[in-house]
Formats: structure tokens, C-alpha cells, sequence
């Protein structure tokens, strides 16, 4: 008892131990903060990066892909295998557009007025059960425009047939959803109609790969957030894509996975069920080991800052740990009036200790109270401190969210308070134990 | 607690000695000393001749070289640390020269500090009021009740060593060890901590081992001891007529 009370008693004269519990509170406050910011910027960040991927995506074997039997004897092996409850093929291939003006890209001079686009074509029923793609056409910039979503590449749509100039009507248009960057750079609008080129598969009896154009009709636009999708993609039909003359059945096989399935689980359960059919374990992947780099890049970022900002914790800790070694030898002749009146060794070594833990425990809690509550109301402060310093710490013009983005890992946060305790507390340890071997005779003749 | 080994204090063959490179300095050969219950006695000697040495050696702060010391009948020399820290709690009460209180607690805070030592949270809440009670009534007893709440920083040097002596008697201890009590006090208040000190020595039937340089205060305990050549004799030899005349040892 007289361990708490001395102590509670030292702390209340002692305005320097303030200076350490300032410390652990900057140094747990600025780590909620951070943490909870890059959270906030990496759950973005996922969003982002995983755009239209699915779940899982297998790419099929290069000698597989124009055979539809095989294809097809694959998606039915994915379809059944335990943990997947949608699957989708796609085909891709690369193309070159621009507005309708009639030509043919073999009689084009020059590639002015063309942009290059990744073209994938999707079955549209099962592509709505596998990616987000219907939320990303929900958040485009066109969404206003179309009140009601019921397909977006049914051919007989009056909605966006009668956005079509009425003298391209006539032409055997496929419908297409751009990405909003590319609609934003050529300024497209749903009717609109647009040449879209490109090369057959293989090449012809002469040997040489030949240009194929056919017309395309903008029905509406995506944003998945993923500039480099946004800017480069168009989906269109599978159908179509295989009329044109792309003799590919399928490039890939997308897996949206059951709810509460582990993606990484059904990944592994797929490698399992392809393997006997020529499907390499490195073809079937989840999303995020596609994008594994992009990923890493902003947790190995925010590790690096909380790593740093925990050191600021070690700063307190070890300023902590001078002051109560500068505490012990002030109060060496209080030890040895203690010990005098029955107080163990033990017993002092706690009561150094115990000013370790109150000054490490309150800036502990006080770090975290300010670090979530300034997480909590962090646009607020920021749009307070703009107002007074006119300073935009934060400029939605860099980003793609205009407010900054947070998320509070509470097991994380939990995780870094008991290492700060710990850290500090282990620097608390050694001023402690000198004065539990404080000789009490010497400590009453020194005193 | 008419046999002096059950409730008294037993010193016995009593060595010790201070080992420093290339030296050792002997400071106590074969002491021997014995109270009963309620009796007092004054040590007196010059500087250096290890007064305080034996006190700490008595009161468990220190172990001697050689020798026993038997409180109530326990040995304690060769006794655990636990059980030393124990005896010293609960059996043993120090009043020190420089008074050594808590600069940070108030004079009841400094009083109470005894009853806590050992004591958990929880027990110590149980008996709070209980405690403070009693920290209150010695202050009273001492004539600080005026000052129950003052830091030691504003208390003369007579109040510190009041308040010294209400702390050491928190607990009623059956040894009440004195340094020096009143060395570091003017000759009128050092009468006044005397008289208080004799009195409540008394009051709580304590045996009391008091080491001092004023024989006036040694002159009213029951015995006086000289501490020479690291023994104590009875007689007093030359200083027997400042004793007489209760004048300071040189």
C-alpha cells in the first residue's frame, strides 16, 4: 500500500515526469492517428486496386482457349468445386478507337484521333454474379442518365437506341461500357458511336495478321477507381467479341467466391480440382495475389511509419527511465527510511516502478482517448486548421476521396498500446531494481 | 515477561566488521547486551566507536560478522529476509538524528506510512479511518494537532522529530531504537523531546536502546553503557563526572 501512496506522492512533485508522460501520449496518439489514416488509405487502396477483379481469376492454358469443349469442361469443374458460388469467362484482346467516321482501319493513313483500349468481353448474366462491376456503372458519371440498369448489352434497348444518331441506326452496333477516364478524354456520351480495330488472333494464309474494324455504341460508363483500368478498358459482349473473328473461347475464368469463403481457401481448393486439366497452380490466383505489389507497397508504408512513430515511445521510455534513475538517487535516504520501517526490498523497487507504470498507464490512455478522438473528427480539425492557417494539409485535388480517409483497427491499436506498456515499463524495470539494492545503512548514512 | 529471554532483547558475541580493499576495520568485538521488557538503556562513546553500527545491527539493517541477537525469544541474525523486514515492522521503531521524514507527506501522512508498509489496498481501506484515527491521537499526544497537515518543509526542527517520534510509536513497537534524538536540536527543545520521548517510552512499556552524546538525556534512562574498543562497559570511567553533571560527551 505505501508503494502507491509514496509514489502517487513523488509524481504530484515531480512536474519532470510530466515530460515523459507527454512523451508516450505524442508517441500512442500520433500512432492511432497514422495508423488509422493509412488504414483508411489502404482500405481505398484495395478498393482501387482490386477494381473489376474477381475473387479468383484462372487464366486458361494458352492451347485451351478456342476449345469451347474444354472451356466449358473447366467452368464446370470451377462451378462445382466446394467454396464457389459464381463463374464467368472473359475474353480479352487490345483495340484501337475513336468516333464512328465510317473508314475502315485498313484504309487509314494514320493513327490520329485513336486511343488504345484493353477490350474485354464479358457474359453479362454471370458477370453481374462475379465482379462489382454493376456498382462501378452505379458510380459513373453517366449513372444519371439511366434511371434503371435491366441489361446493359441487350441489342434491342430502346433506352440507348434512341441515343443514337438517327443515321447510324442502321449499323450493326455492339453495345460497349467505357471507362470514365476514357469518356472524360474523348468527351463520349451514351449514343454515341465509335470504330473499334483490331487484329485477328491468327494470322491469315499469307501469314500476316490482318485489321478488323466493326462499330461499337457507348450504353454507359464505369469508375472502378483504378486509373489504370478507367483509362484503358472497355467491356463489351463475349458474343461479339467471338463474331468479330477473336477465336478465343475464353482468355480467363472468374470466380466470385460464397459468402464467409476464404478467397485464399477456394484459390487453393481450385488449384486442387485444375490441376489433373492442365491448369498450372501459378493460373489461378485471387485478386489480391495479382496485385500483390501494389498492396504491399502501402502496408510495408505504414509499417515503416508506425515503426518510426514508435519511437517516439522509446524516446519517452528512455527519458522516463533517467528521470526515475535521477528520482532513486535523490531519494536513496527515503529508501533507507523505508526499509527501516519494515519495508521489503521488494517493496521499494515496486514503488519506483509503480511511477513508471502511472506515468506510462496515463500517457497510455491519454494517447489513446486524443489519438481516436482526433481520428474520429479528423476533416473537421483539418477543415479548422485550414480555416485558420489557410495551410490544405490535405488536397482532394491528389486523391480520388475528397474527405481523408480513416479506419480503426482496434486489435491493432490494442496491440501497439501493450508493446508501448511493455517497452516502457521494461525501461522501468532497471531504476527499480537499483533501489531494491540500495544497501538501507548506507542509503540512512548517505541521506 | 520477567525472563529476559522470552520478551527482551539478547545480544550475544556480538562482531562486525568493514571490509574494504587492502583493509578491514573491526568495529564491534564480541558485544554483548541484554534489556527486558520496559527497560532502557543509553549508549554512550565517542564519534566512531560503531554506537550506530549496533543499532543497525539491532535493528535488522545491517548482519554482523559474528554473534546473536535474539528479540522476544526469536533469533534473528540467521533469519529469512522476509522475516527480518517482519520483525522490523511490526517489533522495531527507529528515531534517527536528521529526523528523516517524507518531505512530500504531511506530518499524518508521515505517521501513517508504518501501518501501510505489508498492509494491501484493500485492508489498508478495511482500517483507514481506524488508522488515521490513531495517526491524529499521537500527533495530539506529541503536541502537534495544530500541525497534522503540514509538510515537514514547514515544521521546526523539535516538530520534525515530534513527528519522528509518533511514526516510530505508530505501531507500538516492544524496541524503540534512538540515533542521536535530540543531536540536532537546541538545548530547550531537545529537553522538551526528551521529556516527550521518557514519557511515551512508558506509556507503551517499549524497550528502548537510545544512543546519545548528552548525558543529561542518558543519565534518565535506567542504565547507561559506554561502547569502547567494540564492547560495551558498564562502568563509564572518565566520563563518569560528565554524567554526573549531565554535560555532552567531548
Amino acid at each position: 500500500m505505501e508503494s502507491w501512496y509514496i509514489a502517487l506522492a513523488y509524481l504530484r512533485t515531480r512536474p519532470i515526469a510530466l515530460v515523459s508522460l507527454v512523451g508516450v501520449f505524442l508517441g500512442l496518439g500520433s500512432i492511432v492517428v497514422v495508423d488509422a489514416v493509412m488504414n483508411g488509405f489502404l482500405s481505398i487502396q484495395r478498393q482501387m486496386v482490386r477494381g473489376t477483379h474477381a475473387d479468383v481469376a484462372i487464366t486458361v492454358p494458352a492451347e485451351l482457349r478456342t476449345d469451347r469443349a474444354a472451356v466449358e469442361r473447366l467452368l464446370e469443374v470451377v462451378r462445382s468445386t466446394d467454396g464457389v458460388e459464381h463463374a464467368s469467362r472473359r475474353v480479352q484482346s487490345v483495340a484501337m478507337f475513336r468516333k464512328w467516321k465510317g473508314q475502315d482501319l485498313s484504309q487509314m493513313r494514320g493513327f490520329g484521333g485513336f486511343h488504345f483500349v484493353e477490350l474485354v468481353g464479358i457474359d453479362e448474366p454471370d458477370e453481374r454474379k462475379v465482379t462489382r462491376l454493376p456498382q462501378f456503372i452505379g458510380d459513373s458519371i453517366l449513372k444519371v442518365s439511366r434511371p434503371e440498369d435491366p441489361f446493359w448489352f441487350d441489342p434491342f434497348d430502346p433506352w440507348w437506341q434512341e441515343r443514337v444518331p438517327e443515321k447510324y441506326r442502321l449499323l450493326p452496333l455492339v453495345p460497349a461500357l467505357i471507362g470514365e477516364g476514357l469518356v472524360e478524354v474523348m468527351n463520349l456520351s451514351v449514343g454515341d458511336v465509335l470504330t473499334m480495330s483490331t487484329w485477328s488472333d491468327r494470322p491469315g494464309p499469307d501469314g500476316r495478321y490482318g485489321a478488323k474494324s466493326r462499330p461499337f455504341v457507348v450504353v454507359g460508363a464505369f469508375r472502378c477507381q483504378d486509373l489504370e483500368i478507367d483509362y484503358t478498358r472497355a467491356f463489351v459482349p463475349r458474343e461479339a467479341m467471338l463474331d468479330w473473328g477473336l477465336e478465343n473461347e475464353a482468355r480467363d475464368l472468374v470466380v466470385a467466391a460464397g459468402n464467409g469463403q476464404s478467397e485464399d481457401e477456394v484459390c487453393a481448393r481450385l488449384r486442387n480440382a485444375l490441376a489433373p486439366l492442365g491448369v498450372s497452380s501459378g493460373a489461378v490466383q485471387t485478386w489480391a495475389e495479382r496485385k500483390v505489389v501494389l498492396l504491399r507497397a502501402v502496408e510495408n508504408e505504414r509499417a515503416v511509419m508506425n515503426i518510426v512513430l514508435f519511437f517516439v515511445v522509446i524516446v519517452a521510455a528512455f527519458n522516463l527511465l533517467v528521470t526515475l534513475y535521477m528520482m532513486v538517487s535523490e531519494k536513496v535516504r527515503d529508501i533507507g527510511v523505508l526499509r527501516s520501517m519494515g519495508a521489503s526490498a521488494t517493496s521499494t523497487a515496486r514503488l519506483f516502478f509503480i511511477c513508471g507504470f502511472l506515468v506510462t498507464s496515463l500517457g497510455l490512455l491519454l494517447g489513446l482517448v486524443g489519438g481516436l478522438a482526433l481520428t474520429w473528427y479528423i476533416n473537421p480539425v483539418h477543415d479548422f486548421i485550414t480555416s485558420l492557417t489557410g495551410l490544405r494539409l490535405f488536397d482532394e485535388e491528389f486523391y480520388v476521396f475528397d474527405r481523408i480517409p480513416t479506419e480503426i483497427d482496434y486489435p491493432r491499436i490494442a496491440w501497439f498500446a501493450v508493446s508501448a506498456l511493455l517497452c516502457t515499463l521494461f525501461f522501468t524495470v532497471f531504476p527499480s531494481l537499483r533501489a531494491a539494492h540500495q544497501n538501507p545503512v548506507e542509503a540512512l548514512r548517505r541521506g | 515477561m520477567d525472563d529476559p529471554s522470552a520478551g527482551g532483547l539478547k545480544v550475544r558475541g556480538l562482531h562486525h566488521e568493514y571490509r574494504s580493499p587492502g583493509q578491514t576495520l573491526q568495529i564491534l568485538r564480541g558485544l554483548d547486551l541484554e534489556l527486558r521488557a520496559g527497560e532502557s538503556v543509553a549508549i554512550v562513546g565517542r564519534s566512531g566507536a560503531g554506537k550506530s553500527t549496533l543499532l543497525h545491527l539491532i535493528g535488522l539493517l545491517d548482519i554482523p560478522t559474528q554473534g546473536s541477537i535474539e528479540i522476544e525469544g526469536v533469533e534473528v541474525v540467521h533469519a529469512s529476509r522476509s522475516m527480518r523486514d517482519r520483525i522490523r515492522r511490526d517489533a522495531i521503531g527507529f528515531v534517527f538524528q536528521f529526523y528523516h521524514l517524507l518531505p512530500e507527506l504531511t506530518a499524518l501522512q508521515n505517521v501513517l506510512v508504518p501501518g501501510m508498509i505489508g498492509c494491501s489496498i484493500l485492508r489498508w481501506l478495511a482500517r483507514r479511518r481506524a488508522e488515521i484515527e490513531r495517526g491524529r491521537h499521537l500527533l495530539e499526544r506529541v503536541g502537534l494537532k495544530d500541525r497534522v497537515h503540514h509538510l515537514p518543509g514547514r515544521l521546526s526542527g523539535g516538530e520534525r522529530q515530534r513527528v519522528a517520534i509518533a511514526r516510530a510509536l505508530f505501531r507500538s513497537p516492544r524496541l524503540l531504537l534512538c540515533d542521536e534524538p535530540t543531536g540536532n536540536l537546541d538545548e530547550h527543545t531537545s529537553a522538551d523531546v526528551e521529556d516527550l520521548l521518557l514519557e511515551l517510552h512508558r506509556e507503551h512499556h517499549s524497550m528502548m536502546v537510545l544512543v546519545t552524546h548528552n548525558f543529561r538525556l542518558a543519565a534518565r534512562l535506567d542504565r547507561v553503557l559506554r561502547l569502547e574498543g567494540g564492547v560495551l562497559h558498564p562502568k563509564l570511567g572518565p566520563e563518569q563526572p560528565l554524567l554526573a553533571a549531565g554535560q555532552f560527551l567531548p
